[in-house]
């Protein structure tokens, strides 16, 4: 809660409120994406809710690292939310591609979506544990902490993203 | 005996070959010739040709200004400390902390806490300027001509109040480039642009002093200015222009952020400037290549061996990857633009995950390109100081990884004709 009081007292409001506008015109731009090229409710319902749970991951994982591990949260981790970000507008695009190039705009098979959505995932999760830990070799201090704090949230927002295709990629 | 000339058009074709051929050897030579400049230490090489990775770590300062303001509103206080983050932010400080404590019954104070790579004294300017201006007329019983007295011209006792302050304007305009001066010379110069409802009224303003030295109070400093000559019956919407006394674009950027961040309205003055330990993480270039060749044969290794990938999709998304960060990494070095190592070395493995996604997926290419130039494109203009380093550096990366995607393509095509 102290990151919470932090920005509320020592932010400014220009600063709040255009981090808060760029927050909701990402959120518009990747719905809009999602929504033009895959013209599936579900494919939409899925990046909303995806997009919902890597913000409060990502929040929640700060807020651990800082009471339990006693790291302190300072200008470096405002690009683990970008990262984050940008991996998953992969993961959501390699999927979308997939759906689109076997047509399912037509013919719907969500089974084999689910399996290319957890072959993407573990794809995506040894990527960045290799890529990660090759670099953890040589840092220490705030550096380690915050490459080592990205590279856990983006697993675990990786497989989070893949239980979600589990409840909205259902056989009908 | 009949004799037949045939006309053949191998020779066309085997020019097209050679020539071919050629421009693969000459593309074969630049990718070389621009993977070794980027390798760490390749500069100790050559002596012809200066190249060198400058990074920001020597660049980076730290310091707490310390700011007394006279009130204790916590709505003016707010004011202040946006005003402070706009002009900072707008001018690239990577990181600001502001904090604010009311230390009397009367007044606050700010610390100010900047660490930045940015230039120390147009960073003390924004800080310590509260940049509050008006314009003023010239007393008729003060003799401005007095040799004895020189500084009469700007001292602000020697002026009039007018009703024009700025509240009336909404931007001062600053244009980039300097314009010319009646004697010939260039000078930066502001435009003060009033508010629609105001235009008529600045209008008759300037008209009734026409040719007459007015001045420009900033801070209790007058800076005179002459009115322009204005014919009575013109119809044209008049402003002000005003010299600015700056000599590069950047201090002429950091005036015109003074004049439009925002308007400081209580007394504001720096008490003091306190040197801080810079907080920078900083990354040795021979360790971050080092670590880059270790994570890209590590997992294109894994992917070969548990077959993730076709060979050929791995081959073409692992030169792809070499060439894209190659010439980034030349670029920098060739022209010796300044980097972060650290944010380097995080952009670099984004962009290894995104070339290696959008080549085993290319109906997906699209979407990621397009959806994640949009989003670096919103945060470099939203984010604050780093971010906005980082997004414009993904941006060109993601670019340059679009062209080397069809050149690589290209390239292994042809090769493999040959």
């Amino acid at each position: 809660m102290e990151m919470i009081k932090h920005m509320l007292n020592n932010w400014s409001v220009y600063q709040q409120i255009t981090l808060s506008l760029l927050i909701i015109f990402i959120i518009a731009l990747l719905s809009l994406g999602v929504w033009l090229f895959s013209k599936n409710k579900k494919f939409l319902l899925f990046a909303l809710t995806s997009m919902g749970l890597c913000i409060l991951t990502t929040f929640l994982g700060f807020q651990l690292a800082n009471m339990i591990f006693d790291i302190s949260i300072n200008y470096i981790f405002f690009l683990t939310p970008i990262i984050i970000l940008a991996i998953n507008i992969i993961y959501i695009g390699m999927s979308i591609g997939y759906y689109n190039s076997k047509k399912m705009q037509k013919y719907p098979n969500y089974k084999d979506l689910r399996k290319e959505f957890g072959k993407d995932s573990i794809q995506i999760s040894i990527f960045t544990i290799l890529l990660f830990t090759s670099f953890l070799i040589f840092i220490d201090g705030l550096a380690f902490s915050f490459l080592l704090l990205t590279a856990i949230l983006l697993v675990l927002t990786t497989w989070i993203n893949f239980f979600l295709v589990r409840i909205f990629f259902k056989d009908e | 005996m009949k004799i037949r000339f045939k006309f053949s058009k191998k020779p066309k074709q085997n020019i097209k070959k050679i020539l071919k051929s050629i421009l693969l050897v000459l593309v074969g030579a630049i990718f070389i010739s621009t993977v070794l400049i980027s390798l760490p230490l390749t500069e100790r090489i050559s002596d012809k040709v200066s190249f060198n990775l400058s990074t920001k770590n020597k660049d980076y300062w730290s310091k707490e200004y310390v700011v007394s303001v006279n009130t204790t509103d916590k709505k003016e206080l707010r004011k202040i400390k946006q005003i402070i983050y706009k002009r900072l932010r707008n001018y690239g400080v990577e990181k600001v902390s502001i904090f604010s404590d009311v230390v009397s019954d009367t007044d606050s104070e700010f610390r100010i806490v900047v660490n930045t790579t940015k230039d120390k004294e147009l960073v003390y300017k924004l800080v310590s300027n509260q940049h509050s201006f008006e314009i003023v007329t010239r007393k008729k019983d003060v003799n401005f001509d007095d040799t004895e007295n020189p500084y009469a011209i700007t001292m602000r006792d020697n002026y009039e109040d007018t009703e024009w302050d700025y509240n009336d304007f909404r931007t001062v305009y600053i244009p980039k480039s300097k314009l010319r001066t009646s004697d010939g010379g260039r000078q930066f110069f502001a435009i003060f642009k009033p508010w629609t409802n105001k235009q008529s009224a600045l209008t008759s303003f300037l008209k009734n002093h026409k040719g007459e030295l007015l001045g420009l109070d900033i801070d209790s400093f007058v800076y005179p200015f002459q009115v322009q000559d204005i014919d009575k019956d013109s119809i044209n919407q008049e402003t002000i222009t005003i010299a600015v006394y700056v000599e590069t674009e950047e201090e002429a950027r950091v005036t015109s952020l003074l004049y439009n961040s925002g308007h400081i309205e209580v007394p504001y003055t720096l008490k003091e400037e306190i040197n801080r330990e810079t907080e920078i993480i900083s990354l040795d270039y021979v360790k971050l290549s080092i670590g880059l060749a270790i994570s890209l044969l590590a997992s294109y290794l894994y992917m070969l061996i548990f077959k993730y990938s076709s060979k050929e999709n791995l081959l073409l998304s692992l030169f792809t990857t070499v060439i894209t960060l190659s010439i980034y990494l030349a670029y920098l070095k060739l022209t010796h633009i300044a980097v972060d190592t650290f944010l380097l070395a995080i952009q670099f493995i984004l962009m290894m995950i995104f070339i290696k996604a959008v080549s085993d997926n290319q109906d997906s290419d699209l979407f990621v390109s397009l959806i994640l130039i949009l989003a670096f494109i919103l945060i470099s203009l939203l984010g604050t100081g780093i971010m906005m380093t980082f997004a414009q550096g993904m941006i060109a990366l993601i670019a340059l990884a679009k062209v080397s995607s069809i050149l690589t393509r290209w390239y292994i095509d042809n090769v493999k004709k040959i």
